[in-house]
């Protein structure tokens, strides 16, 4: 699903995704998503690494954990959206609005991780919810970048949006 | 389902780091779940998750963090380091990094004097004070040729 742009905050809480085309692709406003948990939260940070011949890696990232407290017959769907401020908290480093998938985990061993396909995730049995690597895939990530993550999110069950 | 549907995850000192909605939260379970984990976090109600930036537990109770008095007394200066700006209301123990466009030029602690801010170079100045629970408080100043 490719995502343009993300709209927070209207009103306060609330957070939609829109399209490129304008339309809506998820709108945590809407009884008919049957949310099971809508949330935020701050990541603060990350690492970066040397890499081998210069540049950096960007991964391990920060992670946050939002336990869901229950056991879905199916796989949810899910949607986060995150903004990026540097320094931290200061400004807004980046005018468009990042748009990350969310890792599930659904053993307790940490490494089984659902695959995403095209904007939800295709297991059951989930307890948890892991925003993870949040840069490593972003090509605009500058060397030395130490900031915070807020990242916005929202669990449903229906294919709306999906 | 209980009204008080919210649970605010923090710190000792109340920080907000994650704030949930739980729309189907069966007699409290998910406040159960999180006291398992041993977090420590608030439960309330809301129409929506709580505000991490603008609000912070304080003695068991939701509120809202409160505003600094600040002004500075110029919106721009002459760059070569004579001129000054003056940030005042800065409260004793806050934190005042200044920076150049995106760049740092310096963070320390207020002291009882007011804050000077002066550039060499032309550009953007952003002064950013930090004292908890008061909201950051940004200011801007251009240093103009």
């Amino acid at each position: 699903m490719k995502v343009e742009s993300v709209v927070f905050n209207d009103p306060p809480g609330e957070f939609r995704v829109l399209r490129p085309d304008g339309d809506v692709a998820f709108d945590s406003r809407l009884p008919s998503q049957r949310i099971h948990l809508r949330g935020v939260t701050d990541v603060v940070g990350r690492n970066t690494s040397p890499a081998p011949g210069g540049g950096v890696i960007l991964n391990p990232s920060a992670y946050v954990t939002v336990p869901f407290g229950k056991t879905f017959p199916r796989a949810p769907y899910v949607r986060s959206a995150s903004r990026r401020f540097y320094p931290p908290n200061l400004t807004e480093q980046k005018a468009v609005n990042r748009i990350y998938p969310p890792y599930i985990r659904y053993s307790d061993a940490g490494t089984n991780f659902l695959t995403y396909i095209h904007g939800h995730f295709s297991n059951a049995g989930t307890t948890q919810l892991y925003l993870g690597n949040l840069d490593s895939t972003d090509p605009t990530n500058p060397a030395a970048w130490n900031g915070s993550r807020r990242v916005w999110y929202a669990i449903f069950d229906n294919p709306i949006g999906a | 389902m209980s009204a008080d549907n919210v649970y605010s995850v923090h710190d000792e000192d109340g920080r907000i780091t994650q704030s949930n909605k739980v729309f189907d939260d069966e007699q409290g379970a998910y406040g159960r779940l999180l006291a398992e984990r041993e977090w420590t976090f608030l439960q309330h109600g809301g129409r929506s998750h709580a505000d991490i930036a603008g609000q912070y537990v304080w003695h068991g109770e939701l509120c809202n963090r409160p505003v600094m008095r600040i002004a500075v007394d110029k919106a721009s200066i002459k760059a070569g380091g004579v001129d000054v700006a003056r940030v005042r209301g800065v409260p004793r123990g806050a934190q005042v990094t200044v920076y150049h466009d995106r760049y740092e030029l310096g963070s320390g602690i207020k002291d009882a004097a007011p804050v000077d801010i002066a550039a060499q170079t032309p550009g953007r100045l952003r002064v950013l004070v930090r004292k908890w629970p008061y909201q950051d408080w940004i200011g801007e100043v251009e240093a103009v040729p």
